[in-house]
């Protein structure tokens, strides 16, 4: 078995348990877990333009497993299941007739994407529940803040990303750029 | 063999959202959507990991510039030969693979897959392509996909391939048909006359001062007087060979220019082949010519030479006078390929016939071509034939062998063999 479809494997049995826990807990009809899952046998055709569609329909699928109701417990274990088969389905479709040690040195890259989900899972989890146990009014008092700190921290997050600096810090005061204080300068001393 | 190398290309990369972050971020947004219109809080979970993957993946470090070499296994080839393209692509920093495309030009086809992937910052592929038509081709554009270490991000570049020279194909040949006028230089041809050549030819009485060496002792002791061997001249042949590129017609592949040039390649490697000196006059675009030369390395001169036919175009009025007198040695065999429907052309062959050369003339316009069928006017039709056999004639009544397209066999010179001009013995 060549280190690729290994990767395949893997990226099919993620996506089987996903689909698996979606049908136990959901109300949506097992057959569509089913058909999802037999539709992951695409991932080992040489098709790969149809094998990286694959993801996204497993995706969808636990999307509106998740929609007919499923715990919160359920829900994020789906989502670093989801999160697992997408970014291995990913790498398979690139690891064709690659080594071992290739592969390996690949998925040290992609390690800490899926740790760090695999953390944010638990940590919303526990957050979730730590939440239920507040009173009323503070239950209240999160339900309209927790957008506004979603929302700051989804921009941080893009700031960070794309390493622009201005997204992540405000503009401290007096922190004037080169240009304007050129203008500054000459238009004092004219005056 | 050669190796057409080309310098190492440096390009920047510019990164955009890679297909895996793409789909992570619409399953991730798919899901708060539905979540925040459902009131859901299970599709909040269930992004949340989706979400803080892609931002940890757009975190990884970026290559800033690929190196991107590309080399042709033979610099020359003939047409639908298989020719290897080496492609190599390294990042300056590591990432998670570099994808190769070759996407090969209209007149070069491929033969095998035309992607390579390697995971890490290097990557090396071996494409098989193969030219349909001869000429100086680009293999192709070679499109260089780059992930980053965590293939968060992707970047594409693309860079002009290798260059490819095709050679039109050289066919095996028969018997090649000897010319009427010989050279008298030492060469392939047994000539009547007797000389210091290796060919038996007959016994003659000894004159005095003649070498003991060629006394035929067998013949001398029958007669009872000394007789020496004689043996036969060797001689060479002097072949031109003419095109005429002024006018293009024809479908791709099949144009006049196209079998004026497979047809000059057949008559050279033919006589080079049997050791005659071959020379060059191309016509029509700018006036070029080889002096006539012999050996494989003046066969690839010619062929270089015929590979400019069909490029630089001009005005200037190509007259054989322009032409050096050793490049139409006296009595030299001319062989012709033109459409025959330029005056130039067919006053150049009388101008040769003039100076005495035996000529042949190839006429490449196919007689019945579908364009010709798809004229409605059948009198302009019939006219444009007779005025076609008038020129002909013309040639003809000059002593000019006039040889159909469709007479021509590929791989042999048959057809030269049965010119009238070819046929009759001179010497």
């Amino acid at each position: 078995m060549t280190a690729a479809t290994r990767l395949q494997t893997v990226a099919a049995i993620a996506a089987w348990l996903a689909l698996g826990l979606g049908a136990a807990a959901s109300a949506l009809a097992p057959w569509v877990a089913v058909a999802a899952a037999l539709l992951t046998a695409l991932l080992w055709t040489p098709w790969s333009r149809v094998a990286r569609c694959v993801p996204l329909l497993v995706g969808l699928t636990c999307i509106g497993q998740a929609l007919s109701g499923v715990s919160v417990v359920y829900a994020s274990a789906m989502g670093v299941l989801v999160l697992l088969h997408v970014v291995l389905a990913d790498l398979a479709a690139d690891a064709t007739g690659a080594s071992a040690s290739a592969v390996g040195r690949a998925l040290r890259a992609l390690a800490p994407a899926v740790a760090a989900g695999a953390a944010a899972a638990v940590v919303l989890l526990l957050g979730l529940t730590a939440t239920t146990a507040l009173p009323d009014v503070w239950n209240a008092a999160l339900r309209l803040a927790a957008p506004l700190v979603l929302l700051t921290a989804a921009l941080l997050a893009l700031g960070l990303a794309s390493r622009r600096a201005a997204w992540s810090y405000l503009p401290q005061r007096g922190a004037l750029s080169a240009v304007t204080r050129r203008y500054l300068s000459r238009a004092r001393e004219e005056r | 063999m050669t190796t057409d190398m080309t310098p190492a290309r440096t390009e920047a990369l510019t990164w955009v959202p890679s297909p895996l972050t793409r789909r992570l971020a619409t399953l991730a947004f798919s899901a708060l959507a539905l979540a925040a219109a459902a009131a859901n809080p299970s599709l909040v979970a269930l992004a949340a990991p989706l979400l803080v993957g892609v931002a940890v993946l757009l975190r990884q470090p970026r290559a800033g510039a690929v190196d991107v070499h590309s080399a042709a296994g033979v610099g020359r080839s003939f047409e639908h030969e298989d020719v290897a393209l080496t492609a190599t692509a390294t990042t300056d920093c590591p990432a998670g693979s570099v994808r190769l495309m070759l996407r090969p030009e209209q007149e070069v086809a491929t033969v095998a897959d035309t992607v390579g992937t390697a995971l890490g910052s290097a990557a090396q592929t071996t494409w098989t392509v193969r030219p349909r038509r001869w000429g100086h081709w680009l293999a192709g554009s070679i499109t260089v996909a780059v992930c980053s270490q965590g293939r968060g991000w992707s970047a594409e570049v693309t860079v002009p391939g290798p260059g490819l020279t095709v050679f039109p194909p050289l066919a095996s040949f028969g018997p090649v048909p000897r010319p009427p006028w010989l050279r008298a230089r030492l060469g392939p041809h047994v000539s009547r006359a007797a000389g210091s050549g290796i060919e038996f030819a007959g016994t003659r009485d000894h004159l005095p001062g003649e070498p003991v060496r060629r006394v035929n002792w067998r013949v001398s002791s029958r007669r009872g007087r000394l007789m020496v061997n004689e043996y036969a001249q060797e001689r060479a042949a002097d072949v031109v060979v003419l095109i005429d590129s002024s006018s293009d017609t024809g479908p791709p592949g099949r144009t006049t220019v196209d079998l004026s040039v497979r047809g000059a390649t057949a008559v050279a490697h033919g006589y080079l082949q049997q050791a005659d000196r071959v020379g060059l006059v191309a016509f029509g675009s700018t006036l070029r010519w080889l002096t006539p030369g012999s050996g494989t390395r003046h066969l690839y001169l010619v062929l270089e030479a015929l590979l400019q036919a069909r490029q630089a175009r001009t005005y200037v009025d190509p007259s054989l006078d322009r032409i050096p007198m050793a490049v139409l040695p006296h009595g030299a065999l001319v062989v012709c390929f033109s459409p025959l429907v330029d005056d130039t052309i067919l006053e150049a062959i009388r101008d040769l016939r003039q100076r005495g050369h035996p000529v042949v003339t190839v006429d490449v316009l196919p007689a019945a071509t579908p364009d010709l069928h798809a004229v409605d006017d059948d009198l302009a039709l019939r006219i444009w034939r007779l005025e076609r056999d008038a020129v002909r004639s013309s040639l003809r009544r000059l002593g000019v062998s006039v040889v159909d397209n469709d007479d021509l066999l590929p791989g042999s010179l048959h057809w030269l063999a049965g010119t009238p001009t070819l046929s009759a013995r001179h010497s």
